[in-house]
Order: C-alpha cells, then structure tokens, then sequence
C-alpha cells in the first residue's frame, strides 16, 4: 500500500477497516486504539477482573485480525467488534464455569495474598463489581453494551444476535435484578 | 403498552436530555412504579458504574496491541470455524473422532499381535480373534480360522516355552486344541465335496503342526496340556483322512500278530506324510471303546483316547522322521511320568497292547522312535 493512500488515525472505521484488511498494519493499529479502552471497560465490567479483561482485549483484537478477511457488515464495524467481544467473553465464562478456582473461603480469610483483589483501588469500582458479578451473564452483557457502552437497542440486538424486541424485554428484566440487588446492598 | 415500551420511553427522554421525573411523568401511573425501578437502576448504570468503568479503563494503559505477524490474507489458509456451517463441523469433528479411534485401535492391535498369555495385550488379541471367529459364517471360514488360530497358540507356546513361562505355555496349548476342536466341528459340518477339496491343505497344516508340537520339550507342568493338544490335532486329523468314520477315531484293538510292515520302525525314515486316504489294514479291528487287552493297564491319568494315534500310527504307517510312530510308554512322555514309561514290561504284549499313549501324544507328534517294548517288536 502505497503511503498516498494510507488513512489517518483519525479515519472512519471502515476506511481503516479496508486498509487493515489489505494488511495495513498501522490501520489495523489505529482501529486498536480506538477501541482498546472500550472493549476494557466492557470486560472489566462482564470479569470485575482488570488482569482478565486485559487478555480478553488481547484476544478480541487477534480474532477480529483473523476475521478480517470475512467481515462484510459495511457500516457496523462497532456491532462487529463487540459481536466478537461478546463471543469471547461468553467463552471465558464457560471455561471459568468448567475450571472454578477453589480457594477455602477461612484460608483466604486468613492470607492477604490469597484474598480476591477489588476491580481497582476505586472502592466505587468494587461496588460494581459486587452487584454486576452477581447478575446472569446475558443481563450483564445487555447492560454493559445498553448503558455502560451507550449502544443503541438496535446494535445490541445485532450484537447479541436477537431480535430487538427480545433485547428490549431483556434489558427490562436485567435493570429491574439490577435494582433489586442495588437495594438489597443499600439495606446491608 | 407495557413497562418494557414505556422503560424505553422514558430511556429516550432521558437521554434527550430531560429529567427523569418529567420521563417518568409520561409513563402512566399503572406502569410507573415498575418503570421507576428500571429506570433508577439505568440512571445508577449511566451516572455511577459507566463513568467508573470508563476512568478505569483510561487509567489503563493499552499494551502495544496484538502484532499479526501475517496479514489478514494468509490467515485464510487456516481452518476457520465460524464459516463452516454446522454439519460440516460435526463431519471434521466426526471424522477425528474417527481417525483417533482407528489409530488407537490400530496402535493397540499391532501391540496385542505379538501378545503372549499373561500380558496385557493377550486379552485384546483374543478378543480380536474371537470377533473375527464370529464373522467367520460358513464352515469352509471356520475350519480355516481354526487352524489359523492354532497356529497362533502355537508360535504363542513356543514363545513362551523360550520365556520359560510354563503358564502360557499351557494356557496357548490349551487354547490350541480348543480352537482345533472347533474346527473339526466345523470340518464335519462341511459338504463332502468341500471336504475334497480342503483335505490336502488341512491336512498339510496338521502336519506342520504335528511337527510344531512335536519340538516342544515335555515338561512335569506341561505335559498334561501337551498330551491334550496332540490329542486335539490327531482327532482333527482323523476327521480329516476318515470322513465318514464321524467324530471319534477308531481305538485299536488287540491283535494277534500286527503286521511288520506296517509297525512303526526306528529304522524306517522313509515313511512319509499323512496318507490322504489310508487304507484299513487287515490286522486291525476298529471299536468305539478300547478293549481290555492283557497287557498291564495303563496309567489312570492317560486318556483311552491317546490309544488312538497308535492305530492311526499303524493304519497310515507313519514313521518318518517326524512323525514318528512311538508307543505309548515311550518318547518324550518318558521324560516327565516315568511311571508311565515303566507301566508297560518290555515284551509283555502285542503292539497295539499298549494302551493310551503317555505323554508324548499321539506316535505322529512323538519324539524320536525308540525300541518300543509293548510293540511286542524284537
């Protein structure tokens, strides 16, 4: 590719999507950019586990390369991308449902090391953690990409591959456990 | 209208800028309650976990992000799963399971295929073979089979006998003379003109395993296994050179005076094969049972029907080097029941006198010929 024709950083989504499916590896590069921190927030959000949702990243960026040559969604790069961080994070979850780590509770009671760490040193963070953890992951993945992402009904139903109806009674279902746990955590 | 439409409402209003109470007041009263909640836990989504998140992830520093080490294009090269539709996964799926399970059942036959008894393998090759016997329909299969599975235990026993592992050696000579009565069972359930044509081949097997038999050395914990597997193939063998005489081979009576020329004879090397079609010789009186002769009694542990092999000896004039016809008290059962050995006074009856054959078997599987007392030979 010659540097004429390049994009910038700052190029729409698919003009970088183009350009990296014609193995512009700075395209592919700005596209991470744009959207590493995101995906982070959306991971950090679905795992509560910073270190986690870092490899999660790592693995939506490797999939969405190896995707490249097959995406033929023009116009919904971000629906895409987090179709894929869906997917994945949906994978981490049953592989972490098929190899839970025991720790005794009294042990990592006892030993600071063993303790689970909070999301962050924001106790704001651990708050969260406490009630999304808590939630099924299908309420957690419409609230996260609904309220935390700010995608429209109509993405996340093409995100979650349902129909925007089904999101929408989803999305009523998941805010109304949501509130349920908020006051059960505001009585303790 | 329920509280789902009017949550979304109220979520557009909101996000257009108005406050949540003027969003709410549009909801009406019979929903509002139930909307309020959602609405609430949105705001606390939005207003608290959203902008948490998102400082968190900007204190995040990105690593330098993945570094494809091919473009995109050559990853076209690989299998791609998401594109496969689902039967063709299931059929590559399908089809490893395949695969893997040939090659372990292949790996573990090559394994089990030179398995003695007592190993671990022994059992899968057996059960291999038993499968194989199971498919194997007609009589004509069968009778092959056996043989080729005697042959097996054979080559089995001799194995072990190099091992000095006694256990197998009895246990692949009893399996030898199993397998050879299932096909001699086989072999009377064939067609006379079957039988013609099968004879010579059968025939030469037997032979070969009579040779076979006849080079493992008798031993005091072998020899009763040794003496049944002799027995198994003479029997076989005698289905096979008398067609019409049934199941049980002849039992030779007493005679007189046996015939010289059809004695079994150390010095008569020139002695060949099996005859195809023996000829009953005048001198011999076949019976079911064996008659009390007045020669001393055989040893109780021998069977009557190791008689046998001395009137098959005598009908087909075997006496070659292999096959040598050796009476009863003599041969290789001399080296582990010497009681045997010394049953029979030298002289002391005719030939066919001598009752069951001891240990060595029948006289075609026997060692070298020796002088034979109870032959009544000078």
């Amino acid at each position: 590719m010659s540097l004429e024709s390049r994009p910038t950083p700052e190029a729409p989504d698919e003009i970088l999507v183009r350009a990296a499916r014609a193995g512009d590896a700075l395209a592919f590069q700005a596209l991470y950019q744009r959207y590493a921190r995101r995906l982070y927030a959306f991971f950090l959000g679905y795992t509560g586990d910073s270190g986690r949702a870092e490899e999660l990243v790592n693995d939506t960026f490797v999939r969405v390369w190896r995707a490249l040559p097959h995406y033929q969604e023009e116009g919904h790069f971000r629906a895409w991308l987090f179709r894929i961080a869906r997917n994945i994070a949906t994978d981490a979850h049953r592989r972490r449902q098929r190899r839970p780590v025991e720790v005794p509770l009294d042990e990592a009671d006892r030993d600071p090391a063993l303790a689970v760490a909070p999301l962050d040193a924001d106790p704001r963070l651990a708050d969260i953690e406490a009630v999304l953890q808590t939630l099924p992951p299908d309420y957690r993945l419409v609230l996260l990409l609904r309220f935390i992402e700010g995608l429209s009904a109509a993405e996340v139903a093409r995100i979650m591959e349902r129909s925007p109806e089904a999101v929408r009674v989803l999305q009523y279902r998941a805010l109304r456990a949501l509130r349920a746990k908020l006051q059960s955590r505001g009585r303790e | 209208m329920d509280e789902q439409f009017w949550l979304e409402q109220a979520l557009k209003a909101v996000e257009a800028g108005a406050d949540p109470a003027e969003a709410l007041a549009q909801v009406p009263p019979e929903h509002r309650a139930a909307v309020r909640e959602a609405l609430d836990a949105a705001l606390w989504l939005r207003q608290t976990a959203g902008p948490a998140l998102h400082a968190a992830a900007q204190r995040w520093t990105p690593p330098p992000g993945p570094r494809p080490d091919a473009s995109p294009a050559l990853s076209r090269r690989r299998i791609r799963w998401g594109h496969w539709p689902g039967w063709a996964r299931w059929a590559w799926a399908l089809g490893l399971v395949l695969v893997i399970l040939g090659l372990g059942t292949w790996g573990t036959a090559h394994a089990a295929a030179g398995a003695v008894p007592g190993e671990w393998a022994y059992p899968l090759k057996r059960a291999a073979e038993e499968v194989r016997w199971s498919f194997a329909r007609t009589p004509l299969a069968r009778v092959r089979l056996a043989l080729d599975l005697a042959d097996a235990r054979l080559h089995e026993a001799q194995i072990a006998w190099q091992r000095a592992d006694l256990e197998a050696v009895n246990e692949a000579l009893q399996l030898y003379a199993a397998h050879l009565d299932a096909g001699r069972r086989a072999w009377d359930a064939l067609a006379p003109d079957d039988q013609a044509a099968l004879r010579d081949e059968v025939q030469q097997r037997l032979d070969a395993q009579a040779a076979a038999l006849a080079e493992l050395p008798a031993h005091a914990s072998t020899s009763a296994a040794l003496r049944v597997a002799r027995r198994a193939r003479y029997h076989f063998h005698h289905s096979v050179i008398e067609p019409s005489t049934g199941a049980q081979p002849p039992v030779p009576r007493a005679v007189a005076s046996p015939s010289p020329s059809l004695a079994p004879s150390p010095t008569a090397p020139s002695h060949t094969a099996d005859a195809p079609t023996p000829t009953p010789t005048p001198t011999l009186a076949r019976a079911p049972t064996p008659t009390p002769t007045p020669t001393p009694a055989p040893a109780a542990n021998d069977p009557p029907a190791d008689a046998a092999p001395t009137e098959e000896c005598v009908t087909r004039g075997l006496g070659n080097a292999q096959n040598q016809c050796v009476p009863a008290d003599q041969g290789q059962g001399s080296n582990d029941n010497a009681a045997d050995s010394g049953s029979a006074p030298p002289g002391s009856g005719p030939p066919d006198d001598t009752g069951p054959p001891d240990d060595a078997g029948p006289p075609d599987d026997a060692g070298p010929p020796a002088d034979n007392p109870g032959q009544g030979r000078p």
